[in-house]
Formats: C-alpha cells, structure tokens, sequence
C-alpha cells in the first residue's frame, strides 16, 4: 500500500508518496514566509502551512499513477515547540510563535521559579529553557491577555494539518515532549505541571503514541485535498523523531547523525534517563516505549557555509568551470591537508551552541593561526570542528550508559566522503551512509503510518523492509587515536572562553 | 658642485643604496638582492662577500642613473641588520658567512648560559633578555662547534661594519649594533664583565666601539676602483637598521616615539635611561644620541597578519586589485571601512608566528574570537586591524607604566599607508598618530642624517627635521574610544587565558 508523508518544515512543507517498498514515488515542496515582527522574533501563520499541504498533496497525486483510494494512510511531522492557538470555532487566534523565537527568557525564568528545577526535572527531563512551548503560551499569557482568553486549544505546527484533515485535536508523544506540558517517562500529559503553570490542562490536545491512528481524512479536506475520506492519519511526530525513523533508528545503540545547516545527533534507548546538566534532550522517541537522547549543534554545515558565503569567490569560479559544486571543490583542496589542519582548530559556534554547552553567548572561534596556515586549513578545520562538536555530545550519549554500535548520517554534509571519515574517525564508530536518504522526516512521517494502518507489525519491522542503509565506512585506529588528541584539545578550549563570550555580547 | 650623501641600508633581502642631497631631498634609490642561506632548519646565514658586490653594484648602478658624479659624494653611510655574528680576521676578511638576527641555533647555549647567569641581570645589563638571537649566544656556538673560526676571529662585526671594513680597513662598530649582541653594558656602554665572564668570549674579540655619527675613515683605492666611488671619500659608520629608523622617523628627543608597520612591526620611544620592564616586556638600544636610548617592543606579525590574510583569504580582490591597477589594500580597506568599530565583536590575536612584545611566547598563535553568521570579510579584516592595534597598546602601556610616555605616536612602514589602520591605532591608543613623509625609507634617512652630521652637512641629529616632517595627524575619534577599551580589555584577558593553551598546542603531535 502507498503512504503519505507530510513534514512541516521552516522554510516550507514536504509532503511525499512512497510505494509499500518504501519508494519515493512523487514528492513536492512548498514554501512559505517566516515573519520576524521583531529581532529574534519567529512566527509562522498556520494557514500558510495549510495551503502549502493542499498544493503539494495535489501535486504529488496529479504527478502519479496512484489513485487516492490506493493510499492506506497519512503520516505527519513538524518543526517541534511552535506554539499555535486555537479558539473555540478552530480558529487561528495568533501567527504561530516558532521554535527559534527568543522572546521567552523571562518566561522561561519564570517557570523555573514557580515550578523549581527538580520538579521540571522528574516531569519534563529538562531543567528549562526558553524554547518550550509552555514558555510561548505564558507569553501570550504575560503580553496578549485578549488572545489568551480565547485559547481552547493548544497544538503543534504539523497538529494543524492533522486539525484540517481530520477535524481532530491531537498530538502524539513526541512533539509534546518539547512543550514542558508532558510527563516524559509515563508518556502522559501532566496535570500537575498545568496546575503548576496555572494553565487549564483541558486546552491540551487528546495524546497518542506517535504510530496510532488519529483521526481519519474528513469530506472537506478530501475535497481539498484530493485524499480519499476516510483515510487514517497516523500520529506521526516531531520532525527529528520522524528522521530518525527514516533511518531506522528504532533501536538502542542505534544513532543518528544529520549533518545539516544545524546537526541532531539522535539516539535511541529503551529506558528513559535524566540529564541534570542539560547537555542534550530527553525526548520520548516515536517508538512506543523507547526515549530519545537529541543533541543539536546550531551550526554544522551552516558553518561551512558561511565561509563559502565570504571566503570562496575563486572556487565557486571554479566549481562553475568544472560543473562541480563549491563544496565538491573544497572538499578535494581540504583533503589534502593533514588531519588536525596543521594545528588550526576552530569552534563552529557561530550561532550561538545548544549542545552540550547550552550557551546562546558562545561565538565562532579560528584558534592556531600561523602563517603557514591557507584559506584550505581553514576548510578543514571547519570540517574537523563541526566533527568535535558532534562527538562532544556522543560523548554525553555514552555516559548515559548507551552502547553504541552504530552511526547513520544523513543531510547535505552526508554526502563529503572527507567529512565523514573525518567524524568516522572523530568519533570512532562506523557510520553507515543512507541510500533511502530522500525523504527526511516525512519519509519516517509515513513509515509510522503504515505501522498505524496496520501493513507492518511494528517499527522495527517497518523499518528492516523500508529503510536501506548503504555503505559502512569504519575507523581507522591510527587516525582515531590521532583525532582523539585533538579533540581532547578542542574541549579545552571553550571553558576558557565561556565568560569572554557573554563579555563579548556586552560590548 | 653639489654635495650628495650616500646611504646604504644592508637589510635582509638585499641592500638599498639611497642618494640624498645637502637638503635632505631623497635625489633616487637602487636595490641589489642577495641570497639567505638556511643550512639546517632554524640556521640563517648570509655570505658577507654577496654584501660587498650588492653595494658596488647598486653604488654603481645609482650613480649611472642619477648622473651624478663620484666626486658629489660627500659621505657614505650605513644602517644595517644587527644582532649578528660575523667573525673577520685582521684584514678584514670573512671567515665564515655571518649568522644573521633570524638564526636561532644557539638555544643550547642560551639554556646553558641561563643556568649559569641571573636572566635580570642580563636583561638590566644588556636591555634585552638573554635570548639565542642576539650575538653573545651565536658566538658561543661558533666557538663550540667551529673551534678554527673561533681561534683566528681577530673580532665578532655586523653587517654594515663589514662594509666599512671593506672601505676603510676600520675594524669596528657604533654604539646602537653593539647594543644589540646582548653583551654591552649600555649603561655603562662598556662590554659587560658579567657577560663577559659568564659567555667565556675573549673580550679582545668584540670591536671597538664608534658614535654612530663618526667619520671612521676614508675609502681606499682598491675599494674606491671596486665600487665606482671617489678614493678618499669619508665614511661615516651609520647604526644598526632599529637605530637609523628611529632618527628617520624624527625620533631624537624624550618622549617622542614612532611605529614602524611592515614585514616587521615594533614601536620604539626616545628615552633618557633603559627601561627596565620588571617582565621584560620591552628592550632598549643605544640611540644614535649619546645620553638617549630607545625602548622598543617588536610583534612578530603585525603588518604581516594583513598580509597573510591578503594572501590567505582574498584572492578575488588581488585579482581585482590586478586588473583596475590599484592596490588590493585599498579594497580590503574599503571593506574594513564599511564595518563599525570593534569589529562586531571580533577579537583577532595577531600571533601568527609566536610573538615577541609582549607575550615572549614562541608558542602563541592566531585567532579569530567571536565570529558570528553575520561577520563578513570586512569584519575580519577590520578585526585584523584592530588587534594588531591591541598588541601594540600592549607594549605603549608597558612603555608609559616605566614612566616614559608619549604625546603622539609617528607611523611608517607600508602600513602607515592605511588612513583606516591609523584611525584605529590612533583610536585604540588614544593619542594622535603622525603620518611621515618618508614611510617606507626611514632606514636610509637615518643613516644619511649620521652621515650628514659626521661630515658636516647637517649640525646635530635634531637636524633630522630638515629631512623628516609630519604630512597628515590622525587624532583619536571619541566615539571609539569606548568600544576600542572594552575590546582592548577582552584582548588583554584572552591572551592571559590562552597562554598556556599555546603551549599545550604546540605539544600537539601532529
């Protein structure tokens, strides 16, 4: 049977068809603006998403064979944290306030005064931090009191499409784990925490586990949209819960790396853990009974990027020349240079770090400059950079106790060979390159629905049919053992620096 | 019949001949390159016979062009390289290549002679650290390693005197070389005891020692028929290249002070006394003026961190520059411009090869602190400006925490070229800088000025401003001057952070 996978992204909306041997068979992509009313302020409006869902799932059904009556169901994922507000008529009250806004600092103080880190720490496994949606609500709570008296419900940015397709308020474990609003380890919202934050709980949607039918296609949305009523649409889940599944990592010891303009390094384990210092996330995972260890690293090939975007005027030349891409070019000087780049190191942290130093202040850092060092050193050590910053969080993985046999990357810096022997032997974990790494989120979005349509038992059989990992690439011990001293130095560099950032920002 | 003065500045590249009239006008100049030899890594030799047919052949080619005649020449003069060792023997003859400032094969000698010496001392002594680069530790190499040599040095010269030798058959050198071989007293400006006892050098093998300003001899025939000079011209000795900067950059009286930003990069002030720095950040020569001294602070990469990201990073410009014919700095520059002060918060330490003032840590290295998606190549090329800026306030408030301060700091070097570059050290020192007239010959000036006043020419070294004048002052802009202090304080704490880190980098196998 065909399955739809719908991915509520940033910058647009995916949605795909895949054949029942997990083939994309048509895909579309629509965009949409991201509004910023004011610095560091992110808001998408919802009916945006929703139009993007009606053209893309016209497209890919007028760009195929299937027939709608074919499709055994719809799977749906999202950007996580958006807050978007409802009101009683299924109304859109406010643009959704997104995952990236930064508006919620004193929110997110707040509620670690009034509920106390241990407790945000027993319920939610965090200890707080400003992007939780619970922070976005008591915004609109502290500054739009109008538009708070009106919220009947409060949903996730892909719950939304589910609203529209099928009528029905719902989210799944995943994306409400980064609400604050969930209990992590018994998977059940929590009516303390509500009372806590003196929100009504009943504003909280009805909760599913992320494989479980629900909802089914409504007539209107049929009309729009072209499905079949009645069709189920699956939980689905937060967007990197969805990759994950994308990439079969429905089992512990299993990780993910993305290698995007931001990293998510993903790891699944069948016992919920706790992280005290809030080096990476706790998550339940899209698997029932299974949590997730998430670690983002803001800039990954973001950070390659910004050099191409100042310092490659001559290679992009060049790429142009030889019909290759900038990065190809790049990648073929990089390699050239031994590895530790001659003594460069550099601290991708030009965004700002999430993990596992939580520090919005961190800055980007070139750290061994001599004069012997080119523009490819540089190269290189963004690439090794980038590397560190990803084992420095699967070096708080493996102190949780996970044994881990095995790396699965994906996204854009997937595909240098230089980079990931670099975090092969970085990280000293073979890492098994994607084939089926088309479809992203969405592709996991529909995997998770054919287990709630019923075609696959479970995840993990799913996931043995559907996802084809590709080649393995292993490490090198010689060069492990290298790159382990000079991740070792790499490490010592930020704690040196942590306070010079948050004077920086003060200048 | 006019009179010229004739200088000659033996730098590391090759020599630059330079004609100047009895007015002080430069008339034209003429460069002769020779080699540098690097028999092992860390050797740096020169054949001092290369320096010889450099200064026939560019006193040659000079007087060809200019068509002035030899007998015009009133005065040969010099600047020179210093802190080398060169061994002559009693004729005058080489009798090995010189090892130049750049060598560094006597760190053994100097590890040995640390335990055997108080390093204060030498440093209270001397004005310099004990360091294998000055010429009392190349000595000792020499006498350890080349036994023969040693022997039959009759006495241990520099780069200019070796052409005076040449010239004149005088075997000597002036005040401001000798104060650079990490051996003279320059307070008593005597070769020390201490030092002398401690290295075990002969004392009979060190020169003796001449004003800078002096007439030390005429030159000879067989000379005068090899160079295309008069025979019996005079030849004033000249100073080593620190010391004919400083009186070219009109550096002749207490508290006048300059930067020289090029290649090489450092900052020199005029002062009564030594300084003694109680962490040695700074050394002291023997000025050209008796009774006055310059304290300097040299950085290892100050012009050449500008250059290296010129070379590094900024092809598209280079070829730009190529095409409109104009200077690819002035395009970087344009860039800087367009960024505000402080670079958006971008930190650069400018130890691209170690340095020198004030850190003294061969192990420092470059960085960017603090970049961001936002930053552009202007900013990291303003960044660059800046911190080459910081360094230098660095080694000015090490200067004025000895109690010797400045009103105004002069600029030369291919960098004082830079409006942008002296806005922001005159920002980030808070004092106004001085563009000269001569910025990239101040060498050759000096040495024509101690030719000028040994034969007569001029009257005193303060004559200097005869040849060297203020073109353009670049006072300090208010509005920076906070942020530049800020900054200056986070360059300040990194550097303090990351030492030990340098070090721990450079243990790094590789």
């Amino acid at each position: 049977m065909y399955m739809i996978g719908i991915d509520v992204g940033t910058t647009g909306l995916k949605a795909i068809l895949t054949s029942p041997e997990g083939k994309i068979v048509a895909d579309a992509t629509e965009s949409y603006p991201l509004y910023t009313p004011q610095t560091n302020w992110f808001e998408q409006n919802p009916e945006d998403w929703w139009q993007a869902a009606v053209t893309s799932i016209n497209k890919i059904l007028d760009n195929s064979d299937v027939k709608s009556e074919e499709i055994a169901g719809v799977g749906l994922s999202g950007q996580y944290h958006g807050a978007v507000l409802i009101d009683k008529n299924s109304h859109v009250i406010r643009p959704c306030i997104m995952w990236n806004d930064q508006r919620t600092e004193k929110q997110s103080n707040d509620i670690v005064q009034s509920v106390g880190k241990e407790k945000l720490m027993k319920i939610a496994s965090t200890s707080g931090a400003p992007y939780f949606t619970a922070c976005k609500l008591l915004w609109v709570r502290d500054n739009e009191p109008d538009n708070y008296e009106r919220v009947f419900k409060l949903l996730l940015p892909k719950d939304y499409i589910r609203l529209r397709l099928t009528g029905e308020y719902a989210t799944e474990v995943t994306d409400a784990s980064g609400t604050l609003f969930l209990d992590i380890n018994k998977r059940k919202w929590s009516s303390e925490m509500a009372r806590l934050l003196d929100v009504d709980a009943s504003i909280l949607p009805n909760l599913y586990e992320s494989q479980e039918v629900t909802g089914k296609i409504s007539k209107i949305a049929a009309e729009q949209t072209g499905l079949k009523s009645g069709t189920p649409v699956a939980g689905g889940g937060g967007d990197q819960a969805c990759a994950a599944v994308g990439n079969g990592i429905v089992e512990e010891g299993l990780v993910s790396y993305s290698i995007g303009t931001s990293g998510v390094i993903y790891a699944a384990t069948k016992h919920s853990k706790t992280e005290q210092l809030g080096r990476l996330n706790i998550f339940c995972h899209a698997v029932p009974g299974q949590w997730c260890l998430l670690a983002c690293v803001n800039s990954a090939a973001g950070s390659l990027q910004w050099f191409v975007d100042n310092f490659a005027e001559s290679e992009k030349l060049e790429a142009a020349n030889k019909k290759m891409s900038v990065f190809e070019i790049l990648e073929q000087n990089a390699s050239k240079i031994p590895p530790g780049s001659d003594r460069l190191f550099f601290l991708p942290y030009l965004a700002g770090e999430r993990h596992p130093h939580t520090d919005p202040y961190a800055k980007g850092v070139f750290f061994g400059l001599h004069s012997g060092h080119g523009k490819t050193h540089a190269v290189r050590a963004i690439l090794e950079g980038v590397a560190f910053s990803f084992r420095d969080c699967l070096e708080v993985i493996e102190e949780k106790g996970l044994a881990i046999r095995e790396i699965r990357a994906t996204g854009g810096g997937a595909k240098s060979r230089l980079w990931l022997q670099i975090q092969v032997n970085t990280s000293d974990q073979p890492i098994v390159t994607m084939r089926s790494d088309q479809g992203g989120a969405a592709f996991g979005a529909a995997i998770l629905a054919s287990v709630g349509t019923g075609v696959y038992g479970d995840l993990k059989e799913a996931c043995e049919q559907l996802v084809m990992p590709g080649e393995v690439l292993k490490p090198d011990p010689e060069m492990a053992d290298k790159y382990n001293g000079y991740f070792n130095f790499y490490r010592s560099l930020y704690p040196l620096l942590k306070e010079r950032y948050r004077a920086l920002a003060e200048l | 019949m006019s009179t010229y003065i004739l200088s000659h500045d033996i730098g590391t590249t090759g020599d630059k001949a330079a004609l100047f009239s009895d007015e002080g006008t430069l008339v034209s100049s003429s460069f002769c390159s020779y080699p540098t030899y690097y028999p092992e890594v860390g050797w740096a030799e020169q054949d001092p016979e290369d320096y010889w047919k450099a200064f026939c052949q560019s006193t040659k080619r000079l007087l060809a062009d200019t068509k002035i005649k030899p007998e015009e020449i009133g005065v040969i003069s010099f600047s020179g390289q210093m802190m080398a060792a060169l061994p002559v023997d009693e004729k005058g003859r080489a009798l090995r290549n010189s090892i130049i400032w750049a060598d560094l094969r006597s760190t053994q000698q100097a590890d040995a002679l640390a335990k055997s010496i108080d390093r204060d001392m030498v440093y209270s002594a001397t004005g310099h650290r004990l360091s294998a680069s000055y010429s009392a530790t190349k000595i000792m190499w020499i006498r350890e390693n080349e036994r023969d040599v040693y022997n039959n040095t009759y006495k241990f010269i520099h780069a200019k005197d070796y052409l005076v030798t040449q010239l004149t058959k005088k075997i000597l050198t002036d005040y401001s070389d000798a104060s650079g071989m990490n051996l003279l007293d320059i307070n008593s400006l005597k070769w020390s005891e201490d030092l002398i006892d401690a290295t075990g050098i002969e004392k009979e093998k060190l020169p003796d020692l001449v004003e800078s300003t002096e007439v030390v001899g005429m030159v000879m025939r067989d000379a005068a028929q090899q160079c295309g000079v008069v025979e019996g011209t005079p030849v004033v000795i000249g100073g080593g290249d620190g010391a004919c900067a400083t009186c070219g950059s009109g550096v002749v009286s207490e508290g006048s002070s300059y930067i020289y930003l090029g290649t090489s990069t450092w900052m020199a002030i005029a002062s009564d006394r030594p300084l003694i720095d109680p962490i040695k950040r700074t050394f002291t020569f023997c000025h050209f003026k008796r009774g006055l001294y310059f304290p300097a602070g040299t950085m290892q990469a100050g012009g050449g961190s500008y250059q290296w990201f010129k070379n590094t990073l900024c092809e598209p410009e280079s070829a730009e520059a190529d095409k409109e014919g104009i200077d690819v700095y002035d395009i970087l520059n344009k860039k800087a411009e367009a960024t505000p002060a402080g670079s958006g918060g971008i930190i650069f330490l400018p130890y691209l090869m170690g340095e020198r003032s004030p850190l003294w840590n061969p192990d420092a290295r470059g960085c960017f602190i603090g970049l961001s998606m936002i930053h552009d190549k202007g900013y990291m090329i303003r960044a660059v400006l800046e911190g080459v800026a910081y360094n230098m306030k660095l080694i000015a408030d090490a200067f004025a925490e000895q109690g010797v301060d400045t009103d105004a700091v002069r600029m030369i070097g291919g960098g004082a070229k830079s409006r942008l570059w002296r806005m922001i050290f005159a920002d980030v020192m808070e004092k106004p800088v001085l563009k000269l007239n001569f910025i990239e010959e101040a060498t050759s000036v000096g040495a024509a000025i101690a030719g000028g006043v040994g034969v007569g020419i001029f009257s005193s070294i303060n004559d200097s401003e005869k040849l060297v004048h203020v073109t353009e002052e670049t006072k300090p802009q208010t509005e920076n001057i906070e942020v530049y202090k800020r900054n200056h304080r986070i360059f300040k704490d990194s550097i303090e952070r990351l030492n030990d880190i340098f070090v721990m980098l450079s243990d790094q196998k590789n």
